[in-house]
């Protein structure tokens, strides 16, 4: 998987807003990857509107979210990415059980299970 | 990104759930007409199955037909589960069926098949890295595939969007929320899409975006909630209703003996011989993975384990080391995956007092439905059938079965929200009865297109991310 360099950034809105599209299409999940991958091959011209950062068009960003995943104590299905308060998306998606503690006090234990155990 | 990464096709009964069985609403497309776009789709993820493990239930494939790349095997923990569950007879609405482990197809890369594309081959995207360490791109059986794949084995959107963004003739907008279809009230055609940015380099701002075709990829959340807030509720008002996705049971037992748990990617194999059948007139069809991740979506496994381990146990060193293998390598978790019909009153509503600001929140509604309730209990026993036949003795595999079960909430559904979201802008045959065409073309506006699981009127028994990108290949922009 190689972006070309800067490819999410090289258009700005001002830019775009002069620009009459062959197609719009909102969302660069994987619906909207196969259509503009597809229009574009067949030679049309296609703008994305991404509402998430786009920091992860590199090859860096990959790596920036595995790399948090990692850094992460307790994982769950969000783990590796960033929270946009600007966008929505949906919650963990593994269910947490009626007698689970919130999540602050599950932190609170897990920092207690990393202070080293006194023998 | 983080989709586990099964890709299996529909079945052709799935297709016609209401002339089969009088149970929910047929597609306007048949299993015959789609095939070809599932080879595209399959080139396109990089699919890894053989096709003999993939022909039951009526899936056919083009004569001579390969898969990208070769089959993934069945886990360890697979091959014992399956010592006890192959050749159980199962008997559902008079009908006999006889149980059998299978392997699922893999959206990962595994190793090319040279007689795929008639000899050509295929090549699989492979990983790039900054790093020295040379990560061949293969899968490796990680197991954390859900939320990453350490190898960037596992295809993404970003392989895809990848490719589009190379020829040139794409460009990207991020923090761009787009926030307002606007139509022309004489034509019915889009003649513009508002969007608000966010971020450092930005500022806040609302601008639009202009152009001759418009498509809608926001899954079946988002997709209805952008039309909804922009008024266009569809002249079936269908706009954001039929909200379907996959009821879940989840058992979960220990093995008496180390079976391996937590190598492999997370589900490399399960029971899909109930994906169909007679029975569906009666109850929802259903089917059950095997989870290589343990008990990991039940029980927070297994971090879950360790904080019990050092908190409740107080153990350390080798003796904690010995225990995590001992306990987690055992772990056996059984997903069942039940199908859910559409129904237009389980719906995405936008809720007024969010309208102003750029994440507009989307309120839903699921409930289960009675054909979901109904096969429910034969899921639980045969889960019971199967765990006892995979030769655990009762004491260590049947208490903990019954002290989980009883963890339950509600009549044993234990998650109904697995977003494989569906049915939101229903596809169909006339403006009346859905919101887009068999093209996913919305009816009331002609240069609109709404793509992805919303478009789909049934579930079955696939993670429909394959469906997505199957419906939409044919597409083309209007001229």
């Amino acid at each position: 998987m190689i972006f070309p360099h800067g490819a999410a950034q090289r258009m700005d809105h001002e830019a775009a807003a002069e620009v009459f599209y062959d197609a719009v299409v909102v969302g660069s999940g994987i619906s909207g990857a196969i259509v503009a991958s597809e229009l574009s091959r067949a030679g049309h011209r296609v703008l994305i509107l991404e509402a998430g950062p786009g920091e992860d068009a590199t090859l860096k960003g990959y790596e920036d979210y595995l790399e948090r995943f990692y850094a992460t104590p307790f994982k769950d299905n969000q783990s590796p990415y960033p929270v946009t308060p600007d966008r929505s998306r949906p919650d963990a998606t593994r269910p947490r059980r009626p007698q689970d503690p919130p999540r602050a006090s599950r932190r609170v234990r897990l920092h207690r299970a990393e202070r080293p155990v006194r023998l | 990104m983080h989709w586990e990464g099964k890709t299996p096709r529909m079945l052709p009964e799935d297709f016609a759930m209401g002339e089969r069985f009088e149970q929910g609403v047929d597609w306007p497309l048949s299993y015959d007409q789609i095939e070809p776009f599932y080879e595209r789709a399959e080139r396109e993820i990089g699919v890894s199955a053989d096709v003999e493990d993939q022909s039951y239930l009526g899936l056919s494939y083009k004569p001579g037909y390969v898969f990208p790349m070769r089959g993934m095997p069945l886990s360890y923990l697979d091959k014992t589960v399956a010592k006890g569950v192959d050749g159980t007879p199962v008997e559902l609405d008079g009908e006999h069926y006889e149980l059998k482990v299978r392997p699922f197809p893999q959206g990962r890369n595994g190793i090319p098949n040279p007689a795929y594309d008639e000899g050509r081959g295929f090549t699989p995207v492979g990983a790039v890295s900054t790093s020295q360490v040379e990560e061949g791109g293969r899968c490796q059986g990680n197991i954390n595939c859900v939320p990453i794949c350490p190898v960037q084995a596992k295809y993404n959107a970003g392989k895809t969007l990848a490719k589009a963004l190379q020829t040139g003739r794409v460009d990207l907008l991020a923090q761009s929320v787009a926030s307002k279809v606007v139509v022309d009230p004489d034509s019915g055609r889009v003649t513009h899409v508002e969007y608000r940015t966010y971020g450092d380099n930005e500022g806040r701002s609302t601008r639009i975006a202009r152009g001759r075709l418009f498509v809608i990829c926001a899954n079946a959340i988002e997709t209805p909630r952008l039309m909804l807030a922009s008024g266009l509720k569809s002249t079936s008002g269908l706009m954001g209703r039929n909200l379907m996705d996959h009821a879940y049971l989840l058992s979960w037992a220990l093995l008496p003996e180390v079976a391996g748990t937590m190598r492999g990617t997370v589900c490399t194999g399960g029971i899909s011989d109930l994906r169909g059948g007679g029975f569906r007139r009666r109850q929802a069809a259903f089917a059950v993975d095997i989870h290589n991740d343990g008990w990991g979506w039940a029980t927070g496994s297994p971090y879950t384990d360790l904080l019990n381990l050092v908190d409740n146990e107080n153990r350390f060193g080798a003796d904690l080391r010995r225990e995590l293998v001992q306990q987690i390598s055992r772990q056996l978790l059984l997903a069942f995956m039940v199908e859910v019909p559409p129904s237009p009153s389980k719906r995405v509503t936008v809720d007024a007092s969010f309208k102003t600001s750029s994440a507009t929140c989307a309120r839903s509604s699921r409930t289960r439905s009675r054909s979901t309730r109904c096969a429910v209990s034969p899921s639980r026993a045969s889960s019971r059938a199967g765990s006892t036949s995979a030769s655990a003795p009762p004491t260590t595999l049947l208490r903990p079965l019954r002290l989980r079960l009883r963890q339950l909430r509600g009549p044993g559904v234990r998650d109904p929200r697995r977003h494989h979201l569906a049915g939101t802008h229903i596809m169909g045959t006339s403006p009346h009865s859905s919101v887009v065409d068999a093209q996913q073309r919305s009816w009331d506006h002609q240069n609109l297109y709404l793509v992805g699981g919303g478009s789909m009127p049934s579930v079955g028994h696939l993670e429909h991310h394959i469906d997505d990108r199957r419906a939409l290949l044919p597409q083309r922009p209007a001229t």
